[in-house]
């Protein structure tokens, strides 16, 4: 349904978009990641054809962002970043405006206004100027625009800022329920939402694409020793010596210093991917002369792949496989 | 069509719901309804619109900047042009659309005035045909001076640049008539180049073919830069 291929953008000396390719099929939820400036509002804007590439393509639906950009947006529901809407209008009126412009069928029209303003929540509002609305009215109202006429492919710059845990927990069934039928740009830095909604995940970072999986294939790639948490109580160098002398054991990080006075440290205990090294941990832990709190499994979550590929130099990285 | 319909009825809706529509229209009369009192009706007791009209060829430059200033330079500064040129539009739907808008509403301005000639008729014995080309040249003259808006509206994302890049263009076009004093061909040249010229004799009553194609050709080239800018700025 997007097919993206080594698409760059660059302003004057600075590359925004270096280089990126990914496809997205039908019915697909595509997260897309990345801190801020790493590229992802220029992407979604390349892909909505409001700016051209200066090189590479992208292809929806099998229309070309820039040959054929009034077919691209005939198909393409867009909620801009921070939702910019006219200020001066009436829900109502706005919402007629853009069935308008989105050339729907005048029968069909005040149909698929009320279709959009119950979908998205805006019924009670629907006469007041957009002005007067909070943060998270104005985005559905953004929403409900990007919504109109039931387009093919749904692009979504961060959909969920400003809006109350209600509200967020809302828009995020709506956004599952639309991606049964429709194939969905996500773009997000709220890393729980992405691993609740999306199929599969793209990260950029300074421009480049680091990373495109799911994240459950991301974890195991990413997983290179088997990782155990502990949480005890005692001298932390004697407990990190105490766990290297364990078979197996290949590094330990202090994860966290104790929270209450008498409460134990928070380790995680990398060990190699052949060995169970657990019980071999709590007779060491226990030899020492430490008190165990609390052992369980460690897995990466979205947060650590997140940070691993982006805050990271390549140093840090070799560093944490070691 | 359809769509310069739908983008032209939501500026003009949004010039009415803002102080905007009621300023000019104000500002106009206020003017003009003054200009024609004192200096028609008491000091120069002529049953003529002809001083009136040249006045409005000075006081639609401010005004067309004030109508224009807003219309690419607001949309860009909110945010709201990305949203706009990512709908199924055309770049040039969108200019003629927001130019027509304020088309109408200088129309309407304009249209407050005829109660001028209406007072002419009741109490004197006014030349129609003089006031109805005077209209005519007015309507055209205001025409492009709105289109010259546009395309400064959006060469900026600051309204107040826009419409000082409208004003300064349009009353150097204005001025420009002062070269005439160079005298020869070069004078000449000036004067023909300049609103000035042109408007001048549409505001007599004399209608010149050449005053017509120079009108329509500035609106034609104004806003086919317009929507070539508009094109620029997606590059940039």
């Amino acid at each position: 349904m997007i097919e993206v291929e080594h698409l760059t953008k660059r302003y004057g000396n600075l590359t925004a978009v270096n280089d990126i390719s990914f496809q997205v099929e039908r019915g697909e939820i595509l997260g897309f990641l990345g801190p801020n400036a790493a590229g992802k509002t220029t992407t979604l804007r390349m892909l909505t054809c409001f700016i051209p590439p200066t090189s590479g393509t992208a292809k929806i639906a099998g229309f070309d962002v820039f040959d054929d950009s009034l077919e691209v947006r005939k198909r393409l529901g867009y909620l801009p970043e921070h939702a910019p809407l006219y200020l001066d209008m009436r829900v109502g009126d706005y919402l007629d405006f853009v069935s308008r412009v989105k050339d729907i069928d005048p029968h069909e029209r005040s149909k698929e206004i009320d279709r959009t303003v119950s979908q998205c929540g805006l019924k009670e509002v629907r006469s007041r100027i957009i002005s007067t609305l909070s943060k998270g009215y104005r985005q559905r109202v953004g929403l409900a625009q990007a919504l109109m006429g039931d387009p093919e492919v749904l692009m979504l710059d961060e959909p969920t800022t400003g809006l109350d845990p209600r509200q967020i927990h809302e828009i995020r069934d709506l956004i599952k329920e639309l991606g049964l039928g429709h194939t969905v740009i996500l773009s997000t830095h709220i890393l729980p939402e992405v691993s609740m909604i999306c199929d599969r995940i793209v990260i950029i970072n300074q421009g480049r694409l680091v990373a495109l999986d799911s994240v459950e294939n991301l974890t195991r790639q990413l997983t290179k020793t088997q990782m155990t948490q502990i949480n005890v109580k005692g001298d932390p160098g004697g407990v990190v010596n105490a766990l290297k002398q364990v078979e197996g054991v290949l590094a330990v990080d202090k994860k966290q210093d104790a929270d209450l006075v008498g409460a134990g440290h928070v380790y995680v205990v990398h060990s190699r991917l052949d060995f169970d090294v657990r019980e071999e941990i709590a007779r060491a832990v226990v030899k020492g002369g430490f008190g165990l709190h609390e052992m369980h499994p460690y897995s990466l979550s979205l947060e650590d792949i997140f940070l691993m590929l982006t805050n990271e130099g390549p140093a840090a990285k070799r560093g944490r496989k070691n | 069509m359809r769509n310069v319909n739908t983008i032209a009825s939501r500026e003009l809706k949004s010039y009415f719901v803002s102080p905007i529509a009621y300023a000019v229209s104000f500002f106009f009369l206020l003017i003009l309804g003054g200009w024609f009192y004192f200096i028609t009706v008491v000091s120069h007791h002529e049953a003529s619109l002809r001083s009136t009209l040249d006045i409005l060829g000075y006081l639609s430059i401010p005004v067309a900047a004030v109508i224009t200033m807003h219309l690419f330079s607001e949309e860009r500064h909110s945010g709201t042009i990305e949203l706009l040129m990512t709908y199924p539009l055309k770049d040039w739907e969108v200019v003629i659309g927001k130019y027509v808008a304020s088309l109408l509403l200088y129309a309407f301005a304009l249209a407050l005035t005829l109660q001028y000639p209406l007072f002419l008729g009741m109490f004197g014995n006014p030349d129609w045909g003089t006031i109805l080309t005077g209209y005519i040249g007015a309507l055209l003259m205001g025409a492009s001076f709105l289109a010259m808006g546009v395309l400064s509206s959006s060469l900026s994302r600051s309204a107040v640049v826009s419409a000082i890049i409208c004003l300064l263009v349009l009353f150097g076009l204005r001025f420009l008539a002062a070269g005439v004093v160079l005298g020869g061909p070069v004078g000449k040249t000036f004067y023909y180049l300049s609103f000035a010229g042109q408007y001048g004799d549409l505001a007599n009553g004399l209608i010149d073919t050449r005053d017509i194609v120079y009108l329509v050709t500035f609106i034609f080239f104004t806003l086919f830069a317009a929507i070539r800018v508009i094109e620029i700025n997606r590059w940039k």
